[in-house]
């Protein structure tokens, strides 16, 4: 079913999505690699994390600003429009900005004097940047639900689920968090999912915000799991935010909505990882063309391109070497998000400069009580082991709740 | 072309120069460094720049900790929504 023709337009022009087909998949298929603009320097920016986790894809969906283009799926007649551009997404004169504040600018520090101009300064420098405008339409907002469960289950990926699952098996009432949908999902008695939803806030009182986009729901959940896969961390080098430059969740995803990410692709990064890409690519059937793997102990020194990438020039130390290229696949390494758990006021823990991690315990409980964290956000990163701690963790809870007597089952 | 930078706030368009000059003139931990310079105040809330900024400090040589928490919203969310009434919840006028 995946020929299916939906049609959608972006600034004006239409253009043709095939069902299953995320809104900036469905832009990069047909050559739109430029997105939006960035907030200072008007840097040219388009798909780039492909979960919904950084700003590069912001777009205003029929009304309505700052819709990360990544995760939303396209739909029949739908009105995108690019956000934060002076005169057009392709070319944009305040560019300039870019070569004149060479090292960056703080507008804390700079455009303040004399202090009489500042309203001034403040006014030009607020139409310049500003991620999207404010609709002057109205956005369609379902009541707030209120949600009580046994379980909440944050994360959509294996482990999450077979935690969705174990909880059915001992007849818990569970509701999982679906951001993006990996695996195909049994119904299960007992259990809910909320999908395409993603976590607001989560709150002292214990209490979790969760929206798709179009309502609200307050989680008033007795136990929590925090069962997301891990975040591949962006490689940073000079010029790494220009379009074109994909990180590894966003090319997979574009390979499997069969999206051809490029004519001459460089992978780069942990080993494992991009050879996982690279096999993924050859085996698709798409038109990929000529695919470099970077060699153990290369780096990216910089990226160069205009409106995307279009050269990378790679080092291991000593020699110099420049790849043509107009696709680039970082592999960066995993790490645990953090996010909700630190919201939630669990310890978090760093050595150095290594990425922090969620402290637990053998049963995967936090240091907050009854919050518990399985899988990547464990930072447990085999397959068969993130089972067994959604099963460890599932468990716990249930004799936790045997010994507290609110076992009714 | 765009101008050679190395971006460490994909949303607030801060780069890796603006990091080591604040940790020079003294912003010696994550929390006013933040606040001086303005990383992780953007739409994504420090998902993407966080760990960067660290790297960057342990390079400097400051023991960068764990980092900081990310404020609600963690992800854009209409604020229509956050007006609308709470099912079930008496109107309070």
């Amino acid at each position: 079913m995946n020929d299916v023709e939906i049609r959608f337009t972006f600034d004006g022009r239409r253009y043709r999505a095939r069902k299953g087909d995320t809104v900036a998949g469905a832009l990069y298929r047909s050559g739109v690699k430029v997105l939006t603009r960035s907030i200072k320097f008007h840097r040219p920016r388009g798909l780039h994390c492909g979960s919904g986790d950084c700003p590069n894809c912001l777009v205003n969906v029929n009304g309505v600003p700052n819709v990360r283009s990544c995760i939303t799926p396209v739909s029949e007649g739908m009105v995108v429009r690019s956000q934060n551009k002076v005169i057009s997404l392709r070319f944009d004169p305040v560019v300039l900005m870019d070569h004149f504040f060479k090292r960056g600018f703080n507008y804390h520090h700079r455009f303040i004097r004399p202090a009489f101009a500042r309203g001034l300064y403040q006014s030009v420098i607020r139409r310049m940047a500003g991620i999207g405008k404010v609709p002057n339409v109205d956005v369609a907002a379902e009541p707030t639900q209120r949600i009580r469960t046994d379980v909440l289950i944050i994360g959509g990926g294996k482990t999450a689920l077979h935690a969705a699952e174990k909880c059915a098996s001992a007849g818990l009432r569970s509701t999982t968090v679906i951001n993006s949908v990996q695996e195909p999902r049994k119904n299960l008695q007992g259990s809910s999912t909320l999908d395409g939803s993603f976590v607001v806030g989560a709150f002292d009182d214990g209490h979790i915000l969760v929206s798709n986009g179009t309502r609200l729901h307050i989680i008033e959940p007795r136990y929590v799991i925090l069962a997301e896969e891990g975040r591949d961390q962006p490689m940073t080098f000079p010029n790494w935010d220009l379009p074109g430059i994909l990180r590894e969740t966003a090319a997979m995803r574009l390979i499997e909505d069969r999206v051809a990410i490029g004519s001459r692709i460089v992978i780069t990064g942990e080993a494992t990882r991009r050879e996982r890409v690279a096999d993924l690519l050859r085996t698709s059937g798409l038109k990929h063309g000529e695919i470099t793997i970077t060699k153990p102990g290369w780096k990216v020194l910089a990226a160069y391109g205009r409106n995307s990438v279009h050269k990378i020039v790679i080092s291991d130390g000593g020699s110099k070497e420049t790849i043509a290229c107009d696709c680039v696949v970082t592999c960066g390494p995993l790490a645990p998000r953090i996010e909700i758990a630190r919201q939630l006021g669990c310890e978090v823990v760093a050595k150095g400069k290594a990425s922090p991690t969620i402290s637990v315990d053998e049963s995967f409980e936090t240091s907050r009580k009854n919050v518990f964290a399985i899988g990547g956000s464990a930072d447990v990163l085999d397959d068969s082991e993130a089972d067994r701690s959604a099963e460890i963790a599932v468990n716990h809870i249930i004799s936790r709740m045997k010994g507290a007597g609110s076992w009714s089952r | 072309m765009v101008a050679m930078k190395t971006i460490a706030c994909l949303c607030e368009d801060v780069t890796r120069d603006e990091v080591i000059e604040a940790i020079m003139l003294g912003y010696r931990d994550i929390e006013s460094l933040k606040r001086f310079v303005g990383f992780g105040t953007g739409p994504c809330q420090g998902k993407q720049c966080i760990q960067f900024v660290r790297e960057i400090m342990a390079e400097m040589g400051i023991d960068p900790g764990p980092g900081m928490t990310s404020r609600p919203p963690m992800s854009p969310v209409p604020l229509a929504l956050m007006a609308a009434e709470v099912e079930g919840d008496e109107k309070q006028l």
